[in-house]
């Protein structure tokens, strides 16, 4: 662990693109140990909101803190080392390296040692199930075990916080279901604060503590599953879309 | 499954073994030939050097880089002011300054200046280039050799400009020549096996991951661009020491360009092996080509092909390996390792998985 404090706090987040108003003002806190659905329409801005957390995007307005530090002026290398780490929507592996290499890498630019950093890397690989495709060319796997060497990049910094950017996106259901009841037990055993972008509603409202609804870049409900879900916007803007 | 043998220390030594023990038997026995080989082999040998320079920044960040040969220039320029005797310099160098007339620097010593120079350059210049990536990175490489080389053309009361620049002791031959080309592929291995080697291909796959993993993206191409361009300097060095003169008339760094980047891309950018293959194959079709250019007797009959044939040759060669082969003749594959030679190794990755599932 890398001992910066035990919470990601957004505040008063701000994202224009041009006149285009992305996230207007919205703020919220991930504790270590907590799982916290984002959800929301399509083009609600959670990928946006990810990317300000990460550093991807500066915000016109807002603060991201790591514990009592002010990481908004960080770049993303600097506070994925720092242990705010995330995933993306397209996975995005080193195609032409090995599945090992690709999270050996991960624990390399941590600034681990050579043999530490594969040690580690094995020992991740091995938690997520993919230690027979270790020699695998990365973009020669299928999209499951892609979306779960993407998990094992993130995991193998031993993150403080990690945000999932659709891990399960197409994936089949019974794939979907496993994966994201790994994502309970990455939890358990890591103690980490995860922020999970996820459209299944039944799986979003099982698996996580607190739910931050976003609609067109503002939050419209926060807090537990229960409490959002017998928000009338919450059903009026998304529920109502159908439960999937 | 892939079969590189670049990720382990083993795997290391033996592409360096298969691919530096041809080079330096041909070169030694087609040196030992005459003094005609001799040259050609002493010039192919440099190229190599410099090729293999490219590599590793090429190779490794995936960046097409159109600049190395500014550091050709520079670091061969700055070795031919070190070492040209100081009378001599008086009289073909004017314009130089009293201080810079009078140093005279052994040949090693004054290529490192050389090399030292590039190697400032190349950490300068990166440090606004690295922030690049693509085409615009390659469009800015090759602003920069521009740069320089106007600069040199211009830069009369010390480079002579378009004139020759002669009196370079010539003390580059074909051991030389191999010894610094056996150095400069060790090098290329080392920081493939490195972890900025491996860190920089990440960048290299896809530098948005990387950064979310997080490598210093910038960092890591710089480190290889200063490498990269220390090796081409050196190639550069014993090129001016080679040919005794050096000049900036006629294109010869941009046409010098494109022979080492058509050596690279023909052989496979994405692999030492690609860059040792490029160069001997287009080192021997030059050198055919050049030798038809000034006519060859067969029997009563002497064949004479048009000037410029070699470019044109080139080209050709070139764009018939970019259709038939995209990725280079080695597709950017090392030469894999015998089985009975990696076997140890996999035995040492299955022992670490099965030491790990122990430790549970």
């Amino acid at each position: 662990m890398n001992g910066t404090g035990a919470r990601l706090a957004a505040e008063g987040i701000q994202v224009r693109f041009g006149g285009l108003t992305v996230i207007s003002g919205v703020s919220l806190t991930l504790e270590k140990g907590e799982i916290l659905g984002l959800i929301g329409p399509n083009g609600a801005g959670k990928t946006t909101f990810v990317n300000v957390l990460s550093g991807f995007q500066r915000p016109n307005a807002g603060q991201v803190r790591l514990g009592a530090q002010d990481v908004t002026p960080w770049k993303p290398a600097q506070r994925a080392r720092a242990g705010l780490v995330r995933t993306f929507q397209a996975v995005r592996l080193f195609g032409g390296l090995t599945v090992l290499e690709n999270v050996e890498i991960a624990a390399l630019a941590q600034g681990l040692p050579r043999a530490e950093a594969r040690q580690r890397a094995m020992d991740t690989l091995r938690d997520l199930e993919l230690a027979p495709h270790t020699a695998a060319i990365a973009s020669s796997l299928p999209y499951g075990l892609e979306r779960r060497v993407g998990i094992a990049r993130a995991l193998v910094m031993a993150p403080d916080f990690i945000l999932l950017d659709e891990p399960a996106a197409g994936l089949n259901e019974a794939e979907g279901d496993e994966l994201l009841a790994s994502i309970r037990a990455i939890r358990d055993r890591h103690g980490c604060g995860v922020l999970l972008i996820e459209h299944n509603m039944r799986i979003v409202f099982g698996l996580c503590d607190r739910v931050h609804v976003l609609r067109s870049g503002a939050t419209i409900a926060e807090g537990t599953p229960d409490h959002v879900r017998a928000q009338p916007e919450v059903r009026q803007a998304y529920l109502g879309e159908g439960e999937r | 499954m892939r079969n590189d043998p670049t990720h382990s220390w083993q795997g290391i030594v033996w592409t360096f073994l298969v691919l530096g023990i041809p080079v330096a038997v041909a070169a030694l026995l087609l040196a030992a030939t005459g003094p005609v080989l001799s040259r050609v082999v002493t010039d192919a040998l440099i190229k190599l050097t410099m090729v293999v320079g490219l590599y590793i920044f090429i190779g490794n960040s995936g960046i097409f880089s159109f600049g190395h040969a500014a550091f050709i220039v520079v670091g061969s320029y700055a070795s031919a002011w070190m070492t040209i005797p100081p009378t001599f310099k008086k009289v073909i160098l004017p314009g130089l300054p009293a201080f810079m007339q009078s140093i005279h620097l052994d040949p090693f010593t004054g290529g490192l200046v050389g090399v030292l120079l590039a190697v400032v350059l190349a950490f300068v210049i990166g440090l606004a280039l690295m922030r690049l990536a693509g085409i615009a990175a390659s469009i800015a490489s090759f602003a920069f050799f521009s740069v320089i080389v106007v600069i040199y053309n211009n830069w009369t009361g010390w480079t002579k400009g378009t004139a020759s620049l002669v009196g370079l002791p010539v003390y580059a031959g074909p051991k030389l020549a191999l010894a610094a080309a056996l150095i400069a592929m060790l090098l290329a291995l080392l920081f493939q096996y490195s972890r900025y080697g491996l860190l920089l291909r990440a960048t290299r796959e896809d530098a948005v991951a990387a950064r979310a993993a997080g490598v210093e993206v910038e960092r890591m191409r710089l480190i290889a661009f200063v490498v990269s361009a220390a090796v081409v300097a050196a190639g550069g060095v014993l090129q001016g020491h080679f040919n005794g003169a050096l000049t900036t008339t006629a294109n010869v760094h941009l046409n010098l360009t494109f022979l080492i980047l058509a050596m690279l891309v023909v052989g496979g950018m994405r692999s030492l092996a690609g860059a040792v293959i490029g160069v001997a194959i287009l080192a021997f079709v030059a050198e055919l080509l050049r030798q038809l250019e000034r006519g060859w007797q067969i029997g009563d009959v002497t064949i004479t092909a048009p000037s410029g044939l070699g470019q044109v040759g080139l080209g050709i060669v070139m764009l018939v390996v970019l259709i038939s082969r995209p990725q280079g003749l080695t597709k950017g594959r090392e030469i894999p390792m015998p089985g009975w030679l990696s076997r140890r190794e996999r035995q040492g990755d299955a022992n670490l998985i099965e030491s790990t599932q122990n430790a549970r």
